[in-house]
């Protein structure tokens, strides 16, 4: 008994320096909940938690990595957005050097580590069919997929469930690349999709396949494009509190959330839980949840603390 | 032996499209017509224009201040950061303290004690302008992280209040804020082209060195320029926030390789000491008009950032040979190639 509490003080006060990937920028729509939740895990397990932004950008975490890698830390949270092979010789001098590393938010196949994220492509099949359910959609109708469709890129892997959920549902649909531009400033997705839509007017749904800041200007697009809340389905990714308004209001019918406090919190706790015992090969699905008209009153104020 | 001559008068086209600013106007003139051709739905109506109008505001306020910072001789690279800082503060001080008017003069307050700040650290601290900028982006960003805790702010109901409707609502169709960039270029042509300030500038941009022995305390006027510039960055943060009626951690720096797209479309010479406001109008139209038109012209994937870069290509040279087809190398050489064919001929006949 003395001995298993002494241990289970040890993994809780654990003084391990951890290297955390967390996506975009600092506080962004789809990166503070992440940031929160390994902030609170750090805290309570006591790690010297050292952030890096990526902004999403598969070449940048590959570096970030490697950069993490040089310091000697403890552990590495990385995202698996570069891919297996890229992140091969990273995982394989980890492992030489006795470091753990554990995935977030994108997983890498085949490498044994324990990830703690969506199934992405899943997400994606689930969102598009989520759209379907929700905006009341049927073989036949038209919609538009904002996304990207650039293998490696951050969404890819959501992009391309939607898409195949649509083809297996019948339904139509249009591939829209979204720019780096509007990656950084969602405001200026605004005209493209005035101008997608003006073009196809018979387009029942936008879909964005998983950008939290473009999600929260859809109801800038339909009150812009002079359409009223619900006579377009829109959906996307990541709950926010700019989001939340277009729920509210209408203009938005659906939103799967990644529930990202628990890609922050759980890899710090899975991370401390390996170095001092040795357990790995954990893998949680952390979304599932999705906000529409019928629930945003009950998460709006975790929403506002930047949790959900 | 024969010589090239100019001819002794310059053609009414030749005058025309030397008055600033038309022959980037007739490149976005050009660049509508084709996509009322290949997109009439959406270019047709008038929803898509009202859109541009809206959107197109930020950078271009930037874009303007940008334009004299360039003609300086100069470059800032840290208007995203002042975007963002100034949107937090309006936000804050909205949501908060329930302050609207006062909310934007805050606003521009910080966005203009940024840019003295950056001014400082340029004429002080002697860095060069391109360095000393992309510091404060990342200083003036970091800060804001701290200050902010990283979160975004919504601010729906701003969308009610009177200082919507003064900086960001609609008269008829109309989007305010297009109005008050519209109006921010006039001014700033005129600061410019018929001001000291202006002339200092394009001294300074001309050679730095000729304006000192001039007696410009250059120092001076460029503490004033990126002064200026940041209080311009504030007050389109503020618009950019009052239009989404929200403010983002990161808002701003996708407008980082547009605004600097723009003033350069625009005819604005990179070397310094000449700058064309009328230009940098319509070289922002055009930035944000490309992408929409080619999605809406069915181009879509893979080829829109190809096709951006290609109808860049074609407005800057399109531009530059309608102001004068000397300036493109290209044209310059085949001119000379038939002048001379010409006179040949002349001369064995």
């Amino acid at each position: 008994m003395v001995t298993s509490s002494v241990m289970a003080q040890e993994a809780v006060d654990s003084g391990m320096t951890i290297y955390f990937q967390m996506g975009g920028n600092p506080g962004d729509a789809a990166t503070l909940a992440r940031e929160l939740g390994a902030r609170d895990a750090a805290r309570i397990m006591n790690v010297d938690l050292i952030e890096q932004h990526s902004g999403w950008d598969p070449q940048r975490m590959v570096v970030q990595a490697n950069e993490a890698l040089a310091a000697q830390p403890d552990a590495i949270v990385v995202m698996g957005h570069a891919g297996t092979d890229a992140m091969s010789l990273f995982l394989d001098q980890a492992k030489a050097d006795g470091i753990v590393v554990v995935v977030n938010n994108n997983a890498l196949p085949g490498s044994g580590q324990s990830y703690f994220g969506l199934d992405n492509y899943g997400a994606g099949r689930n969102l598009a069919n989520l759209t379907i359910e929700n905006g009341n959609l049927t073989a036949g109708d038209e919609v538009v997929v904002y996304g990207a469709f650039i293998e490696g890129a951050a969404g890819f892997d959501v992009a391309a469930g939607s898409t195949d959920a649509l083809t297996d549902a019948g339904i139509a649909f249009d591939t829209l690349q979204w720019s780096n531009e509007a990656v950084l400033d969602p405001s200026l997705a605004v005209p493209v999709l005035i101008a997608y839509l003006e073009s196809n007017p018979d387009t029942k749904a936008i879909i964005v396949a998983g950008h939290g800041g473009i999600t929260a200007v859809l109801d800038r697009v339909l009150i812009d494009a002079g359409k009223a809340p619900g006579e377009i389905a829109t959906s996307g990714f990541d709950i926010s509190p700019a989001a939340i308004q277009g729920v509210k209001d209408g203009y938005i019918t659906v939103i799967l959330d990644q529930q990202p406090y628990l890609q922050g919190f759980m890899p710090v706790v899975a991370a401390v839980l390996e170095a001092k015992y040795g357990l790995a090969g954990l893998d949680l699905n952390t979304g599932g949840g999705y906000l529409t008209q019928a629930n945003v009153a009950e998460l709006e104020a975790l929403i506002a603390l930047g949790i959900r | 032996m024969a010589t090239l001559q100019r001819p002794a008068k310059d053609s009414l086209f030749t005058r025309f499209f030397r008055i600033e600013g038309t022959a980037i106007a007739l490149v976005f003139v050009l660049l509508i017509l084709v996509f009322l051709t290949t997109a009439p739905a959406a270019f047709g109506g008038y929803r898509i224009y009202m859109s541009f109008m809206a959107s197109v505001s930020p950078p271009l306020i930037v874009a303007l201040g940008l334009t004299l910072v360039v003609v300086a001789g100069e470059i800032d690279l840290s208007f995203p950061s002042v975007m963002a800082f100034s949107g937090y503060v309006f936000c804050i001080l909205f949501q908060q303290y329930d302050m609207t008017f006062l909310a934007v003069l805050a606003a521009i307050g910080v966005g203009i004690a940024m840019g003295f700040v950056n001014g400082l650290v340029v004429t002080k601290l002697g860095m060069p302008s391109l360095i000393g900028t992309l510091a404060m982006l990342f200083l003036w960003g970091g800060l804001l992280t701290v200050v902010s805790g990283g979160i975004s702010i919504a601010i729906p109901t701003i969308r009610d209040t009177w200082v919507h409707a003064v900086f960001a609502g609609r008269i008829g169709l109309v989007p305010v804020q297009f109005l008050w960039s519209i109006a921010l270029a006039i001014a700033i042509w005129f600061l410019l082209n018929r001001h000291r300030f202006g002339e200092s500038l394009l001294f300074i941009g001309d050679s730095l060195k000729v304006a000192r022995v001039v007696g410009i305390a250059t120092d001076r006027e460029k503490i004033k320029l990126f002064t200026l510039m940041g209080g311009l960055s504030a007050f389109a943060g503020v618009i950019l926030t009052l239009d989404t009626g929200t403010y983002f951690s990161q808002a701003g720096m996708g407008y980082l390789l547009v605004v600097v797209a723009a003033v350069f479309i625009g005819g604005t010479s990179i070397f310094g000491g000449s700058g064309k406001i009328a230009g940098t109008v319509f070289g922002s139209l055009i930035v944000a008009v490309i992408e929409a038109g080619l999605v809406a012209s069915g181009i879509q994937g893979f080829w829109t950032r190809f096709f951006i870069g290609v109808v860049f290509i074609v407005s800057v040279t399109m531009n530059m040979a309608l102001e004068d087809p000397d300036k493109v190398p290209l044209l310059r050489d085949l001119r000379a190639f038939v002048r001379k064919n010409q006179i040949n001929r002349k001369e064995s006949v």
